[in-house]
């Protein structure tokens, strides 16, 4: 008996000196092996009488018992070691560069093409779009600027031949729109697009650039819903905190007209040389489609009105972004590109 | 347009508004302001005597005065004008005093005190043009009577608010003074002041007037008789300068005020050198003449002339001829004030590129054709009190009779145009302060449009004056009230802009470049266009002369743009419209060039090749719906001069060529002046309209996946994609996957041959394969693509 307690003080001391998993092995194999020295001091059970066996018994199970759970835990403490030397040596420099394909980027236009899609479009606007080739008729005559008118300046135009043309805006694509109701209502779409005029260019002018039309044509509509959805749209897509300012203008295919402005957003409205000292930046042209320009396109003015706006998306384009040459949008060096891999706001 | 306040004031009383509140409220009334200016810039100038004038010890140039400023106040200057003496009544800028490029401030020149500046006209801001060279040299000497110690801008009448406005197309009548003060009027709620005629007394007029064109409505001539040419009085002077007009002389001047102030260009015609006194007016003349300003023009058949004698006197509205000017020795002349076509004049004016200010009054129309007579008398008038006119003859002027349009206008239509609730009587008082005639009838009014207003033609018109007037900011704001619709993107947009995100993820940047290009590069490239190029009439050049037919060329050149300033990694697409005489066509075009995807530390690098393209259009093609076995590649003909023929593919379906993918051909490489461009072009418009099939969710099969993997020895020029066609045929639809894992040529295989490997997934949806049927298909497939390809199991 006393044996046994020896021996399991002799182990127990051992398994806790172990350094390495194989060592601890070693050990499991001497003492709890058939020929370890525990099975040998059992040997002498076959001596003893029934109740000192029984004793034994009892004492020589504990003492295994305790051998092999104090191996067990020495293994377990172990490999624990052995894991975490294994992950020191795995430890990587993690601030190396990630993995990853180079970000694109959709073009400032098409993403503020796509900023005035989705506002029309939750407000249940159609998108139209019509050919850049038109004709005169389309371009011109249906939107009341008729032969002989200053704008229809040869000088201004790129014409193809006597009947067609570059579009100079996109308003034709109102009248295809209203031609194709066939007189009835109610229409509302926005047509962006782009856009030429006989413009050499420079910083501030481009012979091709981007406009985005809009029109809605019902029974009742006023000037009054003209004026709720400009606000709506203009302080979308520039910010809550920008005022609009409305001023009469003048366009052939609108009576009345408008002009309007946006407040500064260098100067906050108080007069810079980015707002010509105005505080205010000129940004849209809208009104009420002229009774001409719906009996044209095949709506009674009697029963219909409608409102329509033109916006230019270079001009909201260089707002937004801060640019301040047009040129840049047609460059498209890959640096100026890649700055619009992500979306504002 | 530049409007002098000063001058403004003579037609209604502003004196009590400051420029920028008069700017904004003519600006909110439909008028923009666009700048505001002064006339001279300088406050604190006096006006000084020069009372000792020596040389600067220091200088050969340098002048020591002493100038007095007021009655008590002596100040010493150093003066550099040549021209500057004692006894001068000269302006003087004193310290603390802001000139358009400096402040003056207490100095020592050379040694010697100086305490502020004499001026010159061309210190105080005024434009260069209003300068002489003489007045830019040296200082400015004023008249003896020149009061001590006033204010010498004021003195000069030089103290005036400039605005620059931006007249709308319809508001010519605003070039008119006379008509502009109505508008101000409106706003200040003021009556204008009436521009008074004196009684003149008058002999019989004694020319003839014959009209042989219907493009002049109303010709009137007046003759003034023994006038005298000087210099105009110092506030007509400084009235032009403020309208942007270079004084002349008393007679020119004059024709110049009365063009501002009614919006009717005058011309003089020396009397004297008139034998017949017969102006005849006609569009059929034809001949080169010698005008005004001393050169020859060619007038043409169409051109509205006033010929006499036989000869040109006028070029209607754009020069007078050489013959009849008037000059500083003309004694007598006669004061054509007419109406000419508009449209007509313009293409004169363009033309000769006679853009002349006064044609500019006619081709714009600031015409108030009813007022032609009062005009003339106007002008005699003038010529009367500032060119001391002897004797007026009667007008002789052309029979024109105006016809007031009358418009009803309710209160109803107001408000349901507009959206307000503005009440009958506010109209009234609009149209009162617009000093319009009306009537009232119940609720409507009966309005008698002005005749200087011809832009208003319908009662839109005059819900336009009312919406302006009552102020834009006062109508309220509500979005539409009508039945919902759904807003929602068209199949075909919805895909467009799919495709974009879809680019833009795989890092390619979206570009916008320009439609127009130049004859020589609109073909290049050219797939889908069987059409002639589209040429504009008159170009900017030929760079932009016609519509291009493909985008590729347009992408190269993005290419060579961005390698030239060291962007050397270039991959990008474009969605535009191509055109030709035929049609128009969307297409998607996509360039890459240089490194794709690289992490150099761990040699990773993935550069621009043909696959990289292709994979862009099979994975767009996919995501249209467009299976693979929907179309095939086609290598491009051999002579194919834009594609490299061995490493380029033609995207069919059926018959159609709908693509191209592919390295662009070295001649064009060296035309575009770029390297290693691998390009597609896809037919867009044919794509996105193609039936294809919805979306609907397979049964993800339950039964294990067996892998295979099998290779074959077979010639060089066999295609990959023929093979796993066979593959999967050959296995009876159990290969439900084949990949291509290798593709090997070299010393292990024969010349012309080469070795590829697949990895074959068999799948039976219903059951797990036996081994049996495993290798049995195995040996099919094997068998199969030996027969086909003449391949050989490589082991």
């Amino acid at each position: 008996m006393d044996k046994l307690l020896e021996i399991s003080k002799e182990a127990l001391e051992r398994i806790a000196q172990v350094a390495d998993l194989k060592e601890l092995n070693d050990l499991r194999v001497h003492y709890l092996g058939k020929k370890g020295p525990i099975q040998e001091a059992m040997k002498s059970m076959k001596d003893m009488g029934q109740e000192e066996r029984i004793a034994f018994g009892k004492v020589s199970n504990e003492v295994k018992q305790n051998v092999s759970q104090a191996i067990e835990d020495a293994k377990a403490k172990l490999e624990r070691i052995v894991m975490e030397e294994k992950l020191a040596s795995e430890s990587i420099d993690i601030t190396l560069p990630g993995f990853k394909v180079a970000s694109g980027s959709l073009h400032p236009l098409t993403h503020v093409v796509n900023t005035l899609e989705e506002i029309f479009l939750g407000m249940g606007y159609q998108i139209a779009q019509g050919p850049e080739v038109e004709t005169d008729y389309y371009n011109f005559e249906l939107m009341n600027l008729p032969q002989g008118h200053p704008a229809r300046d040869m000088q201004d135009t790129f014409y193809i031949d006597v009947n067609y043309l570059l579009r100079t805006h996109t308003s034709p694509v109102q009248a295809r729109t209203m031609l194709k109701a066939n007189g009835q209502g109610p229409i509302k779409v926005i047509c962006p697009g782009k856009t030429y005029r006989r413009d050499d260019d420079d910083a501030t002018h481009s012979h091709q650039f981007m406009q985005c039309e809009g029109i809605v044509v019902d029974k009742n509509i006023t000037m009054a819903n003209l004026k709720g959805t400009l606000e709506l749209f203009v302080k979308e897509l520039f910010g809550e905190k920008r005022a609009i300012r409305l001023r009469p203008s003048y366009f052939p295919f609108t009576e009345p007209s408008v002009e309007v402005d946006v407040s500064c957003s260098n100067c906050g409205g108080v007069g810079c040389s980015m707002c010509k000292q105005t505080g205010w930046i000129e940004i849209l042209g809208a009104g009420m489609v002229n009774p001409k320009v719906l009996k044209m396109s095949g709506f009674d003015p009697e029963v219909y009105q409608g409102f329509a706006f033109g916006i230019g998306i270079e001009r909201v384009a260089m707002l937004k972004y801060g640019i301040d040459n047009i040129r840049d949008f047609y460059n498209n060096d890959i640096r100026f590109l890649a700055q619009f891999a992500r979306e504002d706001k | 347009m530049q409007v002098s306040l000063k001058l403004l004031n003579h037609y209604i009383d502003i004196q009590d508004q400051s420029a920028l509140d008069l700017a904004a409220k003519i600006t909110s009334i439909g008028h923009e302001v666009e700048g505001i200016e002064t006339l001279a810039v300088g406050d604190d100038l006096v006006v000084g005597l020069v009372k000792e004038c020596v040389d600067h010890p220091d200088s050969d140039h340098l002048h020591v005065c002493q100038v007095q400023v007021n009655d008590n106040d002596v100040f010493q200057i150093v003066c550099g004008a040549p021209n500057v003496q004692a006894g001068q009544k000269v302006i003087v800028a004193l310290p603390g005093c802001e000139l358009k490029e400096i402040t003056i401030k207490k100095s020592q020149i050379r040694g010697v005190e100086s305490n502020g500046m004499i001026c010159s006209l061309a210190e105080l801001g005024l434009d260069s043009r209003f300068v002489t060279e003489q007045q830019k040299a040296g200082i400015e000497v004023l008249d003896q009577n020149a009061p001590l110690g006033a204010d010498a801008l004021d003195y000069l009448g030089l103290k005036d608010d400039i605005l620059d406005i931006g007249l709308t197309p319809n508001r010519a009548d605003c070039m008119a003074l006379k008509a502009f003060a109505y508008e101000v009027g409106a706003i200040l709620k003021r009556d204008i002041k009436p521009v008074e005629l004196k009684a003149m007394d008058t002999q019989p007029g004694d020319v003839k007037i014959q009209v042989e064109t219907d493009k002049c409505p109303v010709f009137g001539i007046k003759v003034v008789k023994g006038v005298t040419t000087k210099e105009s009085p110092q506030w007509l002077k400084a009235a032009l300068m403020a309208s942007g007009i270079k004084p002349i002389n008393n007679i020119v001047d004059i024709s110049n005020l009365i063009m501002l102030e009614t919006g009717q260009p005058i011309h003089m015609y020396d009397y004297d050198k008139i034998a017949n006194k017969t102006f005849t007016i006609k569009d059929n003349y034809q001949s080169k003449e010698m005008f005004l300003d001393g050169n020859e023009y060619d007038v043409v058949q169409g051109d509205i002339v006033i010929e006499v004698d036989g000869k040109l006197g006028c070029l209607a509205g754009v020069m007078g001829g050489e013959s009849t000017k008037i000059t500083d020795d003309s004694v007598n002349i006669a004061i054509e004030a007419a109406t000419f076509d508009g449209p007509s004049l313009r293409e004169t004016a363009r033309r000769l590129n006679l853009l002349t200010d006064a044609s500019q009054h006619y081709i714009k129309g600031s015409i108030d054709s009813a007022k032609t007579a009062e005009v003339l008398d106007r002008v005699a008038n003038l010529l009367v009190e500032y060119a001391d006119a002897k004797e007026i003859q009667e007008t002789v002027i052309t029979p024109y009779e105006y016809e007031p349009t009358e418009l009803a206008l309710s209160v109803e239509d107001v408000n349901g145009l507009l959206g307000t609730d503005i009440s009958l009587s506010e109209i009234r008082d609009i149209f009162t302060d617009l000093k319009f005639d009306y009537s009232l009838d119940g609720n409507k009014l009966n309005i008698a449009i002005p005749s200087y207003r011809k832009d208003i033609t319908m009662v839109a018109d005059l819900i336009e004056e009312v919406a302006r007037i009552h102020g834009y900011d006062n109508i309220p704001s509500c979005l539409p009230e009508m039945g919902t619709t759904i807003g929602k993107r068209s199949g075909e947009q919805a895909k467009v802009k799919m495709i974009k995100d879809y680019l833009s993820n795989v890092a390619l940047h979206e570009t916008i470049t320009y439609t127009l290009s130049s004859p020589g590069k609109a073909d290049d490239f050219n797939l889908f266009h069987q059409g002639e190029q589209v040429k504009l009439m008159f170009p900017l050049g030929e760079e932009r002369s016609v519509v291009r037919k493909s985008l590729i060329p347009s992408l190269l050149e993005v290419v060579k743009y961005n390698v030239a300033r060291k962007n050397n990694d270039v991959h990008i697409f474009e969605i535009s419209n191509t055109y030709s005489s035929e049609q128009e066509i969307q297409t998607l075009a996509i360039a890459c060039h240089g490194t794709y995807m690289e992490q150099s530390f761990r040699q990773i690098r993935h550069g621009a090749d043909y696959l990289l393209v292709k994979g862009f259009v099979e994975t767009i093609l996919d995501k249209l719906a467009i299976a693979p076995s929907r179309y095939s590649l086609v290598r491009v003909e051999k002579e194919n001069e834009f594609y490299h023929p061995g490493r380029s593919a033609y995207i069919k379906m059926g018959k159609d060529i709908i693509g191209v993918v592919g390295c662009i051909h070295p001649l064009m490489a060296k035309k575009y002046d770029v390297k290693d461009v691998y390009v597609c072009e896809l037919n867009l418009a044919a794509l996105l309209t193609m039936k294809t099939p919805n979306l609907k969710a397979g049964i993800i099969p339950q039964y294990p996946a067996v892998m295979r993997d099998v290779a074959f020895v077979m010639a060089k020029d066999v295609y990959s994609y023929d093979v796993i066609r066979k593959i999967v045929q050959a296995s009876k639809g159990l290969a439900t996957n084949v990949t291509l894992f290798d593709e090997y040529m070299g010393e292990h295989v024969g010349v012309g041959e080469k070795s590829v490997a697949f990895k074959v997934m068999l799948q039976d949806p219903k059951k797990t394969l036996d081994e049996n049927t495993i290798n049995q298909t195995m040996e099919n497939i094997i068998k199969a693509v030996e027969k086909q390809f003449k391949a050989n199991l490589r082991k």
